[in-house]
């Protein structure tokens, strides 16, 4: 009987990380009740998995895009749900996905519900960080230390500067993913890799200077302007390219800050903000041993902390906050107000915003497991990033759509521009 | 093509009130050429809301959306405040946020080509709260937090209560709206606004007792009685003041339950427990949202009764307005049972008006209809039911109505 099951993943079980797929399985007992797994083992070794009960529909199918799960890791129809579901083997650890040569492998099987969970059919999802054509280049220049992605074709390519979080080391998946949608983007690092020192003490603007500059001259004179995306900590410091540096068109701001957190900002050898620091004494513990931080970051708005507030009114390109309203790394939300309020008070108006409820602070490309807790860069312990699984990978799903669009529609160049989509 | 010569206009003026309509009107295209209207705002939040609808110019170069049906986009046929209702937010589960009345709404409009996509005109309409000459003053007499609105002229003018939904904060524009009609308007917060508690344990009357009594004695209000008017959480508050407080003469119930909800109230010795939520009855809909339609019990069954506020105390007029399509409650079915227990009780002075394919939220006209949203209370993104349109006509239609009952019952005819 178990030869007769077919486990099959449509329209290929080759896709990119950010693509949707199909699951379907054949072959059951009509009304057969069975578990559903997946499984995947991340660069550092962390097994990730899931698993949700079926039944079968009278032809001995299940279907994931319209059959719903019974129990498990989740309920309900959730075509997706075997992968954003699924959690690590020991607590407080996130996906980590190192380098985009090797695609995300996800191993899905069908197991029988009862006695020992017999394995009746498996198939490997190979989910590519990379799309055809998409060329990696490490970049090794001036002072700049990060990995340019360049997409297949001709070209223009609107360009993205990518920002990733404060932990140092290079980040490649969301640039790569980038790439693989239509955009030239160069992803840096700003400590912690190659040659860079292992810690830093402070951050100089200019060389993310160097690194809009060197993006500039990859497009290849079509067009000055530049994007960036951030997330975290790198979203103060998109906010201070954004308002001190020229050309930069179009600004992605994920769950930052509106001030300048943990580590001083100079530019051109002078400081030009102080840092926002975290009161350790208003952390929160829970029981999961990770801690609660959302209340622990200084006021940005308190008088002492002035220094660390980013004059975003200078900017002269557009904004696009993106924030979850159950952050518990800080109060992403409130944050989102502030700038909102001050663009609003000097007369700007070319910015937009987009709150997810329930979700957590590490919005990520969609389709990866959700992370309800991880080490923290700054405190040095586990932190709660806050949200709920399901309304966190719908959240990534809305997300990454709107991001494109909005650098597509203020990054590409006059002649490529196409009609915005409703 | 003329093309300086496209104008968009908006009349009678580019400046109007937020429940008001405007008139849209693009001259000078080319006769039988297809043209895309398109309106965007951006809310307190930052969040973009838009709706579009393409039309087709007629025999002399022009779309009226007075009488030029949309051939598809966000509504279709002829309407006239379609590019305002339809208005959708960017982002999902989003209602529109907005903080103060001091500024108004602006709605930018667009006339584009068809074909090609190129922005013809363009023209911003700024859609008011305030009249002329009103007073906003923010309140903070003893307990009460609020904004008081006072409407220009000599006065004196009936007073009314406003308060909103859980959600906390101070929500401004309907009593705004409501003061530019002839009354003085309380917008009252009770919770998570300034220094009211955030996660308070329960409510007290005591502290809305203190909200008539100031306005009563406000030398603007004249009496005898005031009026309240509430939506969603605080219908159980508008309903226990006017059963224990005196001094409230009519009273305006938008999709609320006839018990007290989520936190318990308290009033002297007299405790009023939330009605507890029957989570089997809870349910998903197919996009994965939740569905608490049927998740409040019948409040007059067993040990719920002491959930239930009674009514039957009251001495002023009751306006109930329920949306059939609410999946917030079943608002039907609480506004009818509040009638049923009046009119056991003998009271006459009530009124039911129910509105198919609405949903929860009931607001100012023209506010855009929101689907879903985070709901406090429950901790998850819900559904609220309704569908845009018929939503968008029931609020016009509420809004007569509540204008209507508070001038009759609150003595305002000479206006």
């Amino acid at each position: 009987m178990a030869s007769q099951v077919r486990l099959r993943l449509l329209p290929s079980a080759r896709c990119l990380f950010d693509e949707p797929i199909q699951v379907k399985v054949a072959g059951l007992r009509s009304r057969q009740v069975v578990s559903l797994r997946a499984s995947s083992t991340d660069d550092k070794g962390t097994v990730f998995s899931s698993a949700a009960t079926y039944r079968a529909d009278g032809n001995g199918e299940i279907d994931m895009k319209r059959d719903p799960s019974l129990s498990g890791s989740y309920v309900g129809v959730e075509p997706m749900g075997l992968l954003w579901s699924m959690t690590p083997n020991s607590l407080h650890k996130r996906l980590q996905k190192i380098n985009a040569l090797n695609p995300y492998m996800v191993k899905f099987s069908v197991h029988e519900e009862a006695g020992e969970g017999r394995i009746l059919a498996e198939v490997t999802n190979e989910r590519i960080l990379m799309g055809d054509g998409v060329i990696r280049v490490p970049v090794k220049e001036g002072n700049i230390r990060g990995v340019l992605f360049t997409p297949p074709g001709r070209g223009p390519f609107p360009a993205v500067l990518d920002l990733y979080t404060f932990g140092g080391g290079l980040s490649e998946k969301r640039a790569s993913l980038l790439a693989s949608r239509g955009f030239l983007v160069l992803t840096v690092a700003l400590y912690g890799h190659d040659d860079l020192p292992k810690n830093v003490k402070e951050i100089h603007l200019d060389y993310l200077e160097e690194a809009v500059e060197f993006l500039q001259k990859q497009t290849k004179g079509s067009s000055k302007k530049v994007g960036v995306i951030s997330l975290s900590k790198s979203g103060d410091l998109a906010l201070s390219v954004a308002s001190y540096l020229a050309d930069v068109e179009a600004t992605v701001w994920i769950n930052g800050c509106s001030a300048n957190v943990a580590l001083p900002l100079y530019y051109k050898k002078r400081r030009i903000h102080s840092a926002l620091m975290f009161d350790l004494k208003k952390v929160i513990p829970s029981e999961s041993g990770a801690f609660n931080t959302k209340y622990a970051l200084n006021n940005p708005l308190a008088e002492e902390n002035k220094g660390s507030l980013i004059p975003i009114e200078r900017a002269k390109g557009h904004f696009l906050f993106v924030a979850s309203e159950d952050d518990l790394n800080w109060d992403s939300k409130a944050y989102v107000d502030e700038m909102v309020e001050r663009l609003k008070r000097h007369g700007m108006e070319k910015f937009e915003s987009v709150l997810y409820p329930g979700a957590g602070h590490y919005l990520e490309p969609p389709y990866g497991p959700y992370c309800p807790s991880s080490f923290h860069g700054v405190l040095g312990k586990p932190v709660l990033w806050g949200g709920e699984p399901k309304s966190h990978a719908a959240a990534e799903v809305h997300m990454w759509k709107k991001i494109q669009d909005f650098l597509r529609n203020h990054l590409s160049s006059d002649a490529a521009q196409t009609r915005a989509k409703l | 093509m003329a093309q300086s010569q496209i104008h968009l206009k908006i009349l009678p003026s580019v400046r109007s009130f937020f429940d008001k309509m405007v008139r849209v009107k693009v001259e000078g295209l080319t006769p039988h050429k297809p043209v895309e209207l398109r309106s965007k705002l951006v809310d307190d939040k930052g969040v973009i809301f838009k709706a579009s609808a393409l039309y087709k110019a007629d025999e002399s170069g022009q779309v009226d959306v007075f009488r030029t049906p949309s051939l598809g986009g966000s509504y279709t046929g002829v309407e006239p405040m379609g590019l305002f209702w339809a208005l959708a937010p960017d982002a999902p589960h989003t209602k529109l946020m907005k903080k103060d009345v001091l500024s108004p709404t602006r709605v930018t409009l667009e006339a584009l080509n068809g074909e090609t996509g190129k922005v013809l005109a363009s023209e911003s309409n700024e859609r008011g709260y305030m009249i002329e000459g009103m007073k906003r003053i923010p309140l903070q007499e003893g307990r009460i937090r609020g904004v008081l609105f006072i409407p220009p002229g000599n006065g004196p003018f009936p007073g009314i209560i406003d308060m909103y939904t859980f959600g906390g904060g101070l929500t401004e524009p309907r009593a705004s709206l409501l003061a530019s009609k002839g009354f003085v308007v309380l917008a009252l917060a009770y919770l998570r606004y300034q220094d009211l508690p955030k996660n308070p344990k329960n409510l007290d009357l005591e502290y809305f007792e203190e909200a008539v009594t100031y306005l009563r004695k406000r030398p603007e209000v004249k009496g005898p009685g005031i009026g309240v008017i509430s939506i969603s959480h605080s219908g159980a508050l508008a309903l226990s003041m006017s059963s224990f407080l005196s001094g409230i003469s009519a009273t305006v119930c938008i999709n609320t339950c006839n018990a007290n909800t989520v936190l318990p109230l308290h009033y002297k010795d007299i405790v009023f427990p939330p009605l507890p939520p029957v989570m089997e009855n809870v349910k998903f809909t197919d996009s994965g949202l939740v569905d608490i339609r049927d998740a409040l019990p019948d409040p007059t069954k067993g040990k719920n009764r002491a959930s239930l506020i009674p009514i039957e105390r009251a001495t002023c007029h009751f306006l109930f307005a329920a949306s059939e399509d609410d999946h917030n409650w079943n608002s039907m079915f609480f506004a009818s049972q509040a009638a049923e227990i009046l009119k056991k009780h003998g009271k006459k002075s009530y009124e039911v008006v129910t509105y198919p394919k609405a949903g929860h939220f009931l607001d100012v006209p023209y506010m855009p209809y929101c689907s879903s949203g985070f709901h406090p209370a429950v901790g998850h993104v819900v559904v609220f039911g309704g569908e845009p349109k018929a939503h968008s006509e029931a609020q016009l239609d509420l809004w007569e109505r509540v204008q209507e009952f508070f001038k009759t019952h609150l003595g305002n005819k000479s206006t």
